[in-house]
């Protein structure tokens, strides 16, 4: 007669922890490996040209809208054209051999016509609706979203886009909130208690995130 | 350790070593099981049972079992699912967490949406929800409750080391008295054949009570290898990847159209290109246009002298006022610190950060001239619009980059920038000229 | 095997002396055998093979389209743009009704003391299982992108969305859901003593290590069984409610819409007493191949049969009253909308189903108020399955005639399944049939330790009274 052996029964506590313990560690693995923070944020694509946002804007000072033209107007803030290049490099052609191969790229590609296909690095899913102009003529940051672009060498995803971002800031709009001509000052600073003036900003530029579905989803 | 280990192994090879349990008597109806339960019983027996194939009727009685706790645990259970249910529901559906909680993580935050022109909060529509709630929190206090109390599983019993006692569930009735209840004698045996035992046994505990170590070992290595899902998500977490999400499905998340907005490759045209140039032989409006004044700072072939002002697109800039004003000056200064001041300077000197950088490491760019160099303090309005338009010299255009009302808006401030620097004590105000004088 | 095969007829009842729950004068180790047997011997009936071959081959047909359906969508269903629910859910709500005589039998009869209940529970409680596994199915494959189902719970995500609790498809979700579980507590809470016994019985290290591994170590004691039935009532007094409440809240799917021909009070009665009815002729459907093929004629006896057939007459007349019903309402209501829907469920391009629906389900059954019908074995065999068919067309009508000819005649479509629906619906069948063969051959098909508890005295206890005395 099969007889199961009785240390069976000492597993009776074993079988409840794990019981508990099964759906906290799925729970724990879905949570943390499937959100965006995982999956999405950190993503740094390899530039056809190896453009550094911390030299041009860190180092010399170039506004955003010096290149992304279109923020302050249009939904999307444009990648810039071959031409905006040009402006400087025209003239600035490197100093060593590195610098000026690709350099020289941007002088091909201005010469021929060929553009430079720039990868997209913070991308919405088609399914959302997204308004630069919303944001930035409202006094949202470039920063909030981008994170310290003018410090990283190679542009990266450094928050999650995800609904739960976005709402997280619709909700609660005040601690993104800055004068609007500060937009793009990446270091900026409130200059008195934040709260008060996330209150007045508030009130003067009639922020109301709506969070209705087709705000996002049209 | 050894010690521990050598003896395992030799009584594993000897069989198992075993001790008396437990008294196991057999009865052959639910009547005399009755009848002997009651007997052991009043003998005052407390670590004893019955056992029978089917639940046998007033046998409660007779062993003097107590009525269980099970109902108020469901009763108990379902309460909280009824709680649940309701906080469940309102807290999702119903609050305004963001707002009226904020310190809540936003992915825990209730969202309250219209969807239908439905309520956010109204009962009805929330009772089955509550209902089933109640019901399976019920049920699984009932299951699990009625588990937990009876002490199942124990898939290891030394009753069932007895082959006779198998019959328990078949067609036989047993009432089994602990060894180490109290009352256990020599004189249990006889109370058990005097109440009508067809046959009594002694059921035999063994005493081996470690798990084998290929089980810890099994699940130990198991263990190991939960930990490495967890290693990879913490990684993943911190690094940086050249490669987007893998988007297992699609879920129109990169939909099949082509956006313009996104500077998608245009796939039109053979260079690819999705901003066009412009067609060989044809004119943007901006060229051809009957206002050379506000387009190219022209006035027949001379460069214009004065601010358009009358065009309503500056006038937009200045808040609708047809002269130049503080608001267009602060534009001006606005557009001028985003597009020129990085090579000019805030200050128009010719020394912004680029001139700076470049001429520190003597890279081959020439800085640009001070505004109130004397050729172009006195170059016209017209002559300088121009200039942003289609450059000068090394300057590249900046026509493509800037809408014309606010290049004449940079104009203006230019202008007010070398009126500053020229500037003589004449030039102030004389009610404003005290203040400037005073000593600080 | 053959030695237990009689028919006694023990559907005559004398004033003063109930009838025997079991035929063939078994004592309670001859009820232990007759049931263990089957899980004990090591072939089975040839008609089981069959059973099993056939059923398994749809059961890869089901994987196969729902595969099919995960890759290409569900534009290889028929579903249109005012049919928008076509087989999908007229196969959920068909299997959802089938499971309810299950939980009406070990619940509901459990409750009113219904002793005859204990020789059809265990299969019919199986039957509900698997039928609401079928039925989960359907909801759940039909929205198409099936990854995305983890939005139907309350799951915190990236989205920080929450599901819509005041839409009745969310209320589906939870008493679905429940329903379910607490028929699985409740199935196999009763299987527990039962799995013992097989354990107890085994031959093989195998089947006594599965069966006492689910058996948990029960040893039958008797404190353990004043907890057990304790639990095993309040099961049933919770089950009882919950049955009603299911069915009633898939008919809230289309009762809280605004269409003609769904939009009616009538329909969380009309829904339960349809789903009891096709339960019911379900349990009937399987309950005679199972009981000749596996000697299980002493246990469900005809006068079980017999019963079954007066619900499936009672619950049949409840069915035909509804569907008169609503014919009244809708010419009572003055709503030319209304008045229309069920015009042209009767008389429109779909008049066959409703005709089908109306004589499978309320002509057929009347043949049952002949005690010779009822005791029929060929006859109850035709009636059950034609009951199942009409009840299954009466889901389509109302679905699809509903949905196909609304409010506004320019968006009227009609509705054909593809070979892909039918496939799915055929390969349900499978899977509803597969698992049940499993069931029948590997567990007891019929609650053993119930049943002893319901012999007649003389065989175990000549002097204790039995239970509800």
């Amino acid at each position: 007669m099969f007889q199961f052996p009785k240390w069976m029964n000492g597993l009776k506590s074993a079988l409840a922890v794990g019981l508990l313990a099964g759906p906290a560690y799925a729970v724990v693995v879905v949570l943390y490996g499937f959100s965006p923070q995982a999956t999405d944020v950190g993503y740094q694509p390899v530039q056809p040209i190896p453009y550094s946002h911390a030299l041009h804007v860190g180092k010399l000072g170039i506004d955003c809208r010096y290149c992304h033209t279109s923020v302050e107007d249009a939904a999307h803030a444009a990648v810039p054209p071959t031409q905006t290049c040009m402006n400087c490099h025209s003239q600035i052609q490197g100093r060593d051999d590195r610098q000026q191969a690709n350099i020289k790229r941007i002088i091909d590609s201005h010469t021929t016509g060929k553009p430079v296909h720039w990868v997209r690095v913070h991308d919405a899913a088609d399914f959302v609706y997204f308004n630069h102009a919303a944001h930035v003529n409202r006094g949202v940051g470039c920063v909030s979203c981008h994170g310290r672009v003018d410090q990283m060498e190679v542009v990266y995803q450094q928050e999650h886009l995800s609904m739960q971002w976005c709402l997280d800031c619709h909700r609660n709009p005040g601690p993104h909130l800055r004068p609007p001509e500060f937009v793009t000052k990446m270091d900026w600073v409130p200059d008195r208690d934040p709260a008060r003036l996330a209150t007045d900003l508030a009130e003067q530029y009639q922020i109301k995130p709506s969070t209705d579905c087709s705000t996002c989803h049209r | 350790m050894s010690a521990s280990t050598v003896t395992k192994k030799s009584a594993a090879t000897a069989g198992p070593a075993t001790a008396p349990h437990s008294l196991v008597a057999e009865f052959a109806s639910a009547d005399a099981l009755v009848r002997a339960c009651e007997q052991v019983r009043n003998a005052g027996y407390t670590r004893w049972d019955a056992h029978s194939p089917y639940p046998v009727h007033g046998i409660d009685r007779a062993i003097g079992i107590r009525a269980t706790r099970l109902p108020v645990l469901i009763f108990l259970c379902g309460a909280t699912g009824t709680t649940i249910g309701i906080l469940l529901q309102w807290w999702t559906n119903a609050v305004n967490a963001g707002v009226e909680f904020p310190w809540v993580p936003t992915f825990l935050q209730g969202y309250n949406f219209i969807i239908s022109g439905k309520p956010y909060w109204s009962f009805p529509a929330n009772i089955p929800v509550i209902f089933e709630l109640t019901i399976l929190l019920s049920a699984f206090g009932a299951f699990f409750g009625m588990l937990a109390l009876n002490g199942l599983p124990q898939h290891y019993n030394p009753l069932l080391r007895v082959d006779r006692f198998r019959r328990v569930t078949d067609d036989r009735f047993f009432i089994s008295i602990a060894m180490d209840d109290p009352k256990y004698g020599s004189a249990t045996r006889r109370l058990l054949e005097g109440a009508g035992a067809a046959a009594v046994e002694v059921a035999d505990d063994v005493k081996e009570s470690a798990p084998p170590r290929w089980f810890l070992r099994a699940h130990v290595i198991l263990a190991c290898f939960l930990l490495i899902p967890l290693a990879v998500i913490a990684y993943m977490r911190v690094d940086k990847q050249t490669q987007p999400r893998i988007h297992i499905v699609q879920d129109m998340d990169n939909q099949e159209r082509y956006t313009a907005g996104k500077q998608m490759a245009n796939p039109v045209f053979a260079d690819g290109r999705s901003a066009r140039p412009k067609v060989a032989g044809t004119l943007a409006r901006e060229d051809f246009t009957q206002d050379p004044h506000y387009f190219q700072g022209r006035i027949g072939d001379q460069w214009a002298v004065g601010i358009p002002m009358y065009h309503p697109e500056l006038q937009k800039l200045a808040g609708g006022a047809a002269e130049v004003n503080e608001q267009l000056m602060r534009r001006g200064r606005d557009r001028y610190a985003i597009f020129c001041s990085h090579c000019h300077g805030l200050d128009g000197a010719g020394v912004g950060r680029v001139a700076t950088y470049t001429t520190e490491r003597e890279i081959g760019f020439v800085p640009p001239k001070s505004y109130v160099d004397p050729d172009v303090l006195v170059r016209p309005v017209g002559h300088l619009f121009n200039t942003i338009t289609n450059g000068i010299r090394t300057m590249a255009p900046h026509g493509d980059q800037i809408p014309v009302a606010d290049r004449w808006a940079i104009v203006a401030y230019v202008k007010a920038l070398q009126r500053a620097q020229t500037a003589t004590l004449e030039d102030v105000p004389t009610d404003e000229r005290s203040r400037m004088t005073q000593p600080k | 095997m053959a030695s237990i095969v009689h028919d006694r007829d023990n559907t005559l009842e004398r004033p003063g002396q109930r009838a025997p729950l079991v035929t063939g004068g078994h004592d309670l180790h001859g009820v232990t055998e007759v049931v263990c047997r089957v899980a004990e011997s090591r072939t089975a009936p040839a008609a089981w093979y069959l059973t099993m071959g056939v059923s398994a081959a749809l059961l890869a047909a089901l994987g196969a389209m729902i595969g099919y359906l995960f890759f290409e969508g569900v534009g290889v269903w028929g579903l249109n743009n005012p049919v928008g629910w076509g087989f999908d859910i007229t196969n959920f709500v068909f299997w959802v009704g089938i499971g309810h005589a299950g939980t009406l039998i070990s619940a509901i009869l459990y409750l009113f003391r219904q002793k005859w209940r204990t020789g059809i529970n265990r299969f019919a409680e199986a039957m509900t299982i698997f039928a609401v596994m079928c039925a989960g199915l359907f909801p759940g494959i039909h929205i198409g992108r099936v990854w995305l189902a983890f939005y139907l719970f309350p799951l915190p995500n990236q989205m920080a969305m929450w599901p819509n609790f005041r839409s009745p498809l969310l209320w589906d979700v939870f008493a679905v859901g429940t329903y379910f579980t607490v028929s699985l507590l409740f199935w196999y809470m009763g299987l527990i003593p039962d799995l013992a016994t097989l354990r107890d019985r085994a031959k093989s290290k195998l089947s006594a290590f599965l069966y006492g591994l689910f058996s948990m170590g029960w040893t039958g004691s008797a404190r353990h069984w004043h907890r057990y039935e304790r639990a095993y009532l309040i099961l049933a007094a919770l089950s009882t409610p919950l049955v009603l409440s299911v069915h009633s809240v898939v008919s809230f799917d289309f009762a809280t819409s605004v269409l003609p021909g769904w939009h009616t009070t009538i329909f969380p009665p009309y829904f339960v007493a349809g789903a009891i009815f096709s339960g019911f002729a379900m349990v009937v459907m399987l309950a005679i191949p199972c009981r000749a093929l596996f000697g299980l004629k002493d246990l469900i006896t005809l006068r079980h049969l017999d019963n079954m057939n007066k619900v499936i007459l009672a619950t049949g007349l409840m069915v035909g009253y509804a569907y008169t019903t609503e014919f009244f309402v809708a010419w009572y209501s003055g709503s030319a909308w209304e008045l229309f829907a069920f015009k042209a469920r009767a008389m429109g391009p779909w008049w066959w189903s409703y005709w089908i629906m109306f004589s499978c389900n309320v002509f057929v059954p009347q043949i049952f108020w002949f005690r010779w019908a009822r005791t029929n074995i060929p006859v109850m065999l035709v009636v059950s399955m034609l009951v199942n068919v009409g009840m299954w067309f009466e889901r389509f009508v109302i679905i699809v005639t509903s949905l196909s000819t609304d409010f506004l005649p320019s968006a009227w479509d009609t509705y054909w399944p593809t070979w892909v629906e039918a496939w799915t619906m055929a390969g349900s069948f499978g899977l509803f049939f597969f698992m049940f063969g499993l069931f029948c051959k590997f567990l007891p098909m019929v609650a053993i330790s119930e049943v002893k508890a319901v012999l007649p005295h003389d065989a175990h206890a000549p002097a204790a009274g039995g239970h509800g005395h």
